[in-house]
């Protein structure tokens, strides 16, 4: 399948919305608004989060995640039992040291459901 | 909808009960003080065969009385998407946010309910102001979910260190304490978790 056949799907509001989520919904530390399935400690961001930002093109999601994962007291995920998760993470390092936005401040937020 | 200012951190749900991966939570909402959980969401257990059944809703953490919100007569909200909030309208301004909803939709026609609106008015730098109004056939109780152990007085709750929520209109609070064994919800919560209902 070529590389970019998804790359139109990067551009749709719906999945960019999906992407920043997370920043909408943290509080501190791994602590996040939950609501149904999820947990309300959700863990520190890194290389996925960081890139999922990047394929959609949002400021605000690699900058909370890049700050986030600095803030990680485990950056290097040693508990990660997914190789590709850690192979992934030792690739995207690099980009996420050097990303030096400051966390984004979170802002006031409604949004209404669309199908 | 989201709502912050220096030390409070509100999160309020509409929508209804069809989400993917859904509870029964529809009008619920979330509250952290100084990033220290205040008015919480369990979430959920570790899966088991049962959690994507039919018999999804007979477990605890899914059900709409293990959330803020009330029930009438012991009936709570309904699964599907059907079961929703409505006339849901919302204002989002520097010093306040606020949200009204419909909730009546969201329970089963035998919960006999006329109307349930509640009200959400978060006033920057001084407070919350939560106010439930119903009409219909049964008796509400509102229950609220906390994880440290409450100081109940006649119209006050208290978490020591955390904050205090006075209780305006309702009957004699009470507390139950709820056991956290499951390991998914162990890795967020401590061991005891209190469930506060206001007649």
């Amino acid at each position: 399948m070529a590389p970019d056949a998804f790359a139109p799907l990067w551009q749709d509001e719906k999945i960019r919305n999906i992407a920043e989520f997370i920043a909408h919904m943290h509080i501190t530390e791994d602590r996040y608004f939950n609501f149904a399935d999820s947990s309300a400690r959700a863990g520190y961001c890194g290389a996925r989060e960081y890139l999922f930002g990047k394929a959609v093109g949002s400021k605000l999601l690699t900058d909370f995640a890049a700050a986030d994962w600095k803030a990680s007291p485990e950056p290097d995920a040693p508990d990660e039992i997914n190789l590709f998760y850690r192979l992934q993470g030792v690739m995207t390092v690099a980009k996420m040291e050097a990303h030096a936005a400051p966390r984004p401040k979170a802002a006031d937020r409604f949004s209404r459901a669309s199908a | 909808m989201v709502a912050r200012d220096e030390r409070l951190a509100l999160a309020v749900k509409a929508g209804d009960n069809g989400d993917s991966h859904n509870h029964n939570d529809t009008g619920s909402f979330t509250l952290y003080k100084d990033g220290k959980p205040f008015l919480i969401d369990v979430g959920v257990e570790n899966y088991t065969a049962r959690t994507f059944s039919p018999r999804r809703y007979e477990i605890w953490t899914m059900q709409s009385a293990f959330h803020n919100l009330p029930s009438f007569d012991d009936i709570m909200q309904q699964d599907g998407e059907a079961f929703a909030a409505s006339d849901v309208v919302v204002f989002l301004e520097d010093d306040t946010a606020q949200i009204t909803m419909e909730l009546a939709g969201a329970y089963p026609a035998e919960a006999n309910v006329t109307s349930y609106r509640r009200a959400v008015v978060f006033t920057k730098g001084k407070g919350i102001e939560i106010t439930d109004t119903c009409r219909g056939g049964r008796s509400a109780t509102l229950s609220l979910m906390l994880a440290e152990k409450p100081v109940l007085s006649e119209r006050r709750i208290t978490l020591p260190g955390i904050g205090a929520i006075a209780v305006d209109g309702g009957g004699k609070l009470q507390v139950e304490a709820i056991t956290i064994t499951d390991s998914r919800l162990r890795a967020a919560w401590p061991d005891t978790l209190y469930r506060i209902f206001i007649p």
